[in-house]
């Protein structure tokens, strides 16, 4: 009798103690905006996060790009978002400013690793000296070209990490544009994202759109150097380097991310993202950074993460994050952005985890220090401002000066009256 | 004799009716017009079928020859569409989430408008004026204060928020079937009512088999809509293997792989199940109908 | 009443003892059996209570504030409604959609009326027919927008500018112009003729048919049973797509929104140069890009009462179809 009850004695203390010293499993969950492929690689990033933190558990929600935003919004807005969040730079302001994230700034090891972090990548992710998010990876744009169209006008191969000039690209873009015999055109040199280029335009002819990206007090784009930036998009459009306004999305020379692919267009400015399907249509392509004046500048995105105002698991949450940002930054790069971490740009570029050979790669890393990411500020009336305007410059309906003036006078309007 | 003189005239003048040649001429007419509006609705759809056998190259050639009519077709947009994202799994989501709200809305609108046309209580018209008034508040405005009310009770990430509202009945089917039933004559329910039968037996055995045809349309309506619906499931279905079919044909787009004819591919097959409950659905109501004729 | 009657046939003349007994325990019942009434309509009562006297309330409340849904609302009284009548983008949105809602609702509801009667008639095909004008509704929003570019794309291959090259009209971008964005929609509206047809089909197959034969043997043509019988007996139906139309006018947003996601992911505006604007449109502009939520509370608002205003008009116009016209 005594031995039974000495057994089952044992018994309960061993119950007791293995549920007290396992370590206690967390649940968190995990969202990012991506296509099905894309949620593939993630789904195996996150699945080796799990790998080595036995003791957090990561569930993952994927979302394309549109619904992810709606989603996100309700979400916020009803206290139930996901734990771990990604952001565009893009579309963040709106919620950073608003300090509708969790202050990451007390966290252990926060500081440190946004010290860690790109110049330009920084500024999304602060607010009155708090720290709201963690970059992450960078959306790089370069030029990718379709080889066969350039040998069919007998032009040399641009350099993959050299610029050319402004004059030097309005020459090639002249043998590259081909019309019919009755004017009208079947192919284009190139097919550029206009909405976002012009400023990459202004800044590379040594102006500047706006003061600040986060607290902008004044529009600073009216001057000689703004108005040759805009003066050069135009050229573009005029020469018809570019197709007009119009046919810039979803016409018969695709969109600026796609138009290499319709093989009707010669160059355009793309991310990596648009690679796989010129592999698809067996269209030989090569990279180039983006033309220069004065100086590079070229318009990207900034990735970062951040925590939900409402997450019951703050901590693990940030686990996840600081492996992403630091230790896991090599990996995090298969899924096809360009490290955020200073310390593992050298390395991704030698290893090269994006499945293309490496000369592609470099026109990437070539331009990554240039870019820049636009106003960040949390309303949408700036960017309607300007995309209105540049859709008149470029449909060659007003000046370069005039616009510059528009966008001035109206820009200023709208940043004196911004509520943060 | 004269009777039947008469009755055999009769059948003669309508024998002619028919065959007057105004009424073939009218025929004629009627037909013309039907089939010219039927081919301009069925325009989009050829795009959409033959867009959906063109790869991308194809899509984007915008000469009219190949707008319409590409050569070679692309069937493997087909498997890829399937592929790319488990579209069974949304379709049978789509349909238990449509028929579930589909049986319950029918059933507590009928309930809810025999209440409205049947029954003559003082506020009885006050309610249906502010069941049509209900209507008239646009849901987006609704929409966010009822999300946070429904995250505050912890229906989100589940078909709750779908379903639960459906056994109060809608407004607008409320109103269809109150319509019909008011244009249903009263003397058998009156019949009923004075050999003793309850209001309840009134209302399954009288009511509800005459008011067949807005039943069968207002499920039609119901299930349509949700098959639609995007919203709904966009902001209260968080985990993927909840997702409907609309939530699942959103995945073809993007601003990274832009494969609008795989999206394409999948539309069609999306609509392939569609096509074939409401050609189903549509010889029910046939059978429907004829019921209540017969009375 | 029907009662008396009742009483007086069995036997029981009304001023007998015996009759007015009966007439009493009658009234009695019948009064009864209308409280039932309540329990019948309660389920309705319970939900809108439930789900939707709250937000209701609320969302006027918030429409008195500056709210962005993230942050403590601000009180602003009723400024939010009175800067509408100086805001363009609002008075844009207005006119959009009263044109709209006048030849969708005129034409959309008298086409949806002759095209079922058509239907109604035993002819070869109606069954295809039927289906046919229907499938349309069957489509997803998404799927929509992508259906339409073909045809009124701005460029050359759009179908609508095939047509007036023709013509020797120069293309022109429908989409795009703040004038012709709504004709878009207004045409577009036309493909969904399906389901209105289909509502007033289910009304004809329900009028007796006798009132038909009546009127075959007394000489009455097609267009002549059409208008004298057919139309006042769909009183009701009428009435429900009527009022129904004005609805789904006033709020129209699924088509002006498929229309504008045509170009580009991100919008900023409602379709290029606010062409696409419809009230629930700039709604859903306010509230979920521009984070103004007191705002788009007060448009959604706005929109409440005006649907009210034409209800109260249309139900008076309308009054005798609220019961149906029996027998005559």
């Amino acid at each position: 009798m005594r031995k039974k009850i000495l057994f089952i004695g044992l018994c309960l203390i061993l119950v007791v103690a293995t549920s007290v010293l396992a370590a206690p499993k967390v649940t968190i969950t995990y969202t990012r905006w991506a296509g099905t492929q894309e949620a593939r690689d993630f789904q195996a990033l996150i699945d080796l996060f799990m790998e080595k933190n036995p003791n957090i558990k990561v569930e993952t929600e994927f979302l394309p790009w549109d619904p992810y935003w709606n989603k996100l919004m309700t979400t916020i807005i009803g206290r139930t978002a996901p734990d771990v969040i990604s952001f565009s730079h893009q579309m963040s302001a709106q919620y950073v400013s608003r300090e509708a994230l969790y202050d990451m700034t007390k966290l252990p090891g926060v500081s440190k690793l946004l010290d860690e972090m790109q110049e330009g990548t920084r500024a999304a992710v602060m607010v009155n000296k708090k720290i709201y998010g963690m970059p992450v990876g960078a959306g790089v744009r370069a030029v990718i070209y379709n080889k066969a169209l350039f040998d069919q006008a007998g032009l040399a191969y641009p350099d993959n990490e050299d610029p050319m000039t402004w004059d030097e690209f309005l020459k090639i873009a002249e043998k590259l544009t081909i019309k019919d015999k009755n004017g009208k055109v079947i192919q284009y040199a190139a097919n550029f994202h206009k909405r976002e280029m012009w400023e990459s335009l202004v800044v590379q002819a040594g102006g500047k759109f706006i003061d600040d990206y986060t607290k902008p007090t004044k529009i600073l784009i009216n001057n000689k150097e703004g108005i040759a930036g805009l003066q050069f998009l135009r050229t573009m459009v005029e020469k018809k380097a570019i197709p007009p306004w119009e046919d810039d999305w979803e016409g018969a020379f695709g969109s600026p991310d796609s138009a290499v692919a319709t093989g009707k267009v010669a160059m355009m400015q793309a991310g990596p993202w648009s690679l796989g399907p010129l592999k698809d249509n067996n269209i030989k392509f090569g990279t180039c950074p983006l033309f220069m004046n004065k100086q590079r500048a070229n318009r990207g995105y900034i990735n970062f993460l951040a925590i939900s105002r409402n997450s019951k698991n703050p901590q693990a949450a940030w686990k996840l994050i600081e492996w992403m940002c630091g230790d896991g930054q090599l990996d995090f790069t298969k899924t096809g952005d360009l490290p955020a971490n200073k310390n593992y740009l050298a390395a991704a570029q030698k290893e090269n985890p994006y499945g293309y050979p490496e000369e592609v790669m470099a026109a990437f890393f070539s331009e990554l220090p240039y870019v820049i990411t636009g106003p960040m500020v949390p309303t949408t009336e700036l960017i309607t401002l300007t995309e209105n305007t540049v859709q008149d410059l470029t449909s060659l309906r007003i000046s370069p000066s005039e616009a510059a003036a528009r966008i001035e006078e109206m820009g200023d309007e709208i940043i004196a009256n911004i509520e943060y | 004799m004269t009777d039947l003189r008469k009755q055999l005239e009769f059948d003669q003048s309508l024998s002619e009716l028919g065959k007057s040649k105004k009424a073939n001429w009218g025929r004629g007419c009627a037909h013309l017009f039907l089939t010219t509006y039927c081919i301009l609705i069925i325009i989009p759809f050829v795009w959409l079928i033959v867009s959906s056998l063109k790869n991308m190259g194809q899509y984007y050639n915008t000469d009219l020859l190949n707008v319409w009519f590409p050569w070679p077709l692309h069937f493997e947009n087909y498997p890829k569409a399937l592929q790319t994202v488990p579209l069974f799994r949304y379709l049978w989501n789509s349909i238990w989430l449509a028929t579930v709200q589909m049986i319950l809305t029918v059933i507590s609108s009928a309930f809810i408008a025999y209440g409205l046309s049947r029954f003559q209580f003082k506020g009885r018209d006050t309610i249906f004026i502010i069941l049509i008034a209900s209507m008239m508040l646009p849901v987006q405005v609704t929409q966010i204060p009822l999300f946070m009310f429904y995250s505050k009770i912890g229906f989100v990430n589940s078909f709750k928020p779908l379903i639960i509202p459906q056994f109060f009945g809608s407004a607008w089917y409320v109103f269809l079937i109150r319509q019909f039933m008011v244009g249903l004559p009263k003397d058998l329910d009156e019949s009923a009512m004075i050999d003793g039968a309850n209001t309840f037996t009134i209302f399954t055995r009288i009511i509800l088999p005459q008011t067949k045809p807005a039943l069968m349309v207002a499920g039609l309506f119901i299930f349509l809509y949700s098959w639609k619906d995007v919203w709904g499931p966009l902001i209260y279905l968080q985990s993927g293997k909840f997702y409907t079919l609309p939530l699942g044909l959103l995945f073809f787009t993007g601003p990274t792989r832009v494969e609008y004819t795989v999206e394409l591919a999948a539309i069609v097959i999306a609509l392939v199940p569609t096509v074939l409950l409401y050609f189903m659905g549509q010889k029910y109501l046939e059978k429907g109908i004829s019921i209540a004729d017969l009375k | 009443m029907e009662i008396t009657e009742r009483v007086e046939s069995a036997g029981f003349p009304a001023d007998s003892f015996k009759g007015v007994f009966l007439l009493a325990k009658g009234r009695s019942l019948l009064a009864k059996r209308n409280l039932m009434g309540w329990v019948y309509v309660s389920p309705w009562i319970i939900g809108f209570l439930c789900f939707q006297a709250f937000p209701i309330f609320y969302s006027f409340y918030i429409s008195l504030h500056k709210w962005d849904m993230l942050r403590k609302p601000t009180f602003l009284g009723l400024s939010n409604y009175t800067s509408l009548v100086s805001d363009p983008r609002f008075l844009i949105s207005l006119r959009n959609t009263f044109l709209f809602m006048l030849f969708s609702m005129g034409l959309g509801i008298s086409l949806g009326i002759f095209i079922a009667a058509l239907l109604a008639e035993k002819m070869k095909g109606t069954h295809i027919y039927r289906t046919l004008f229907y499938l349309p509704n069957l489509v997803v929003p998404v799927a929509f927008g992508m259906m339409m570019r073909p045809i009124f794309a701005g460029q050359d291959y759009g179908l609508v500018n095939i047509i007036l090259s023709r013509l020797g009209v120069a293309n022109f971008q429908w989409l795009d112009n703040p004038s012709t964005g709504i004709w878009v929609v207004i045409i577009t509206n036309f493909w969904f003729i399906g389901a209105c047809m289909i509502i007033f089909l289910a009304g004809i197959k329900s009028i007796n048919r006798a009132y038909y034969e009546a009127a075959e043997i007394d000489g009455a043509g097609w267009f002549r049973r059409f208008f004298n019988i057919t139309i006042p007996l769909l009183g009701p139906v009428i009435f429900f797509q009527t009022v129904s139309g004005l609805i789904y006018a006033l709020q129209i947003f699924d088509i002006p929104i498929s229309l504008a996601n045509l170009g580009g992911s991100v919008h900023t505006t409602m379709g290029r140069n606010d062409s696409l604007a419809s009230l629930i449109f700039y709604l859903y502009f306010l509230g979920f890009r521009e984070w103004k939520m007191g705002h788009a509370s007060a448009v959604g608002w706005v929109v409440f009462l005006i649907g009210l205003l034409f209800t109260f008009v249309i139900i008076w116009v309308l009054r005798r179809s609220w019961y149906s016209q029996d027998a005559n």
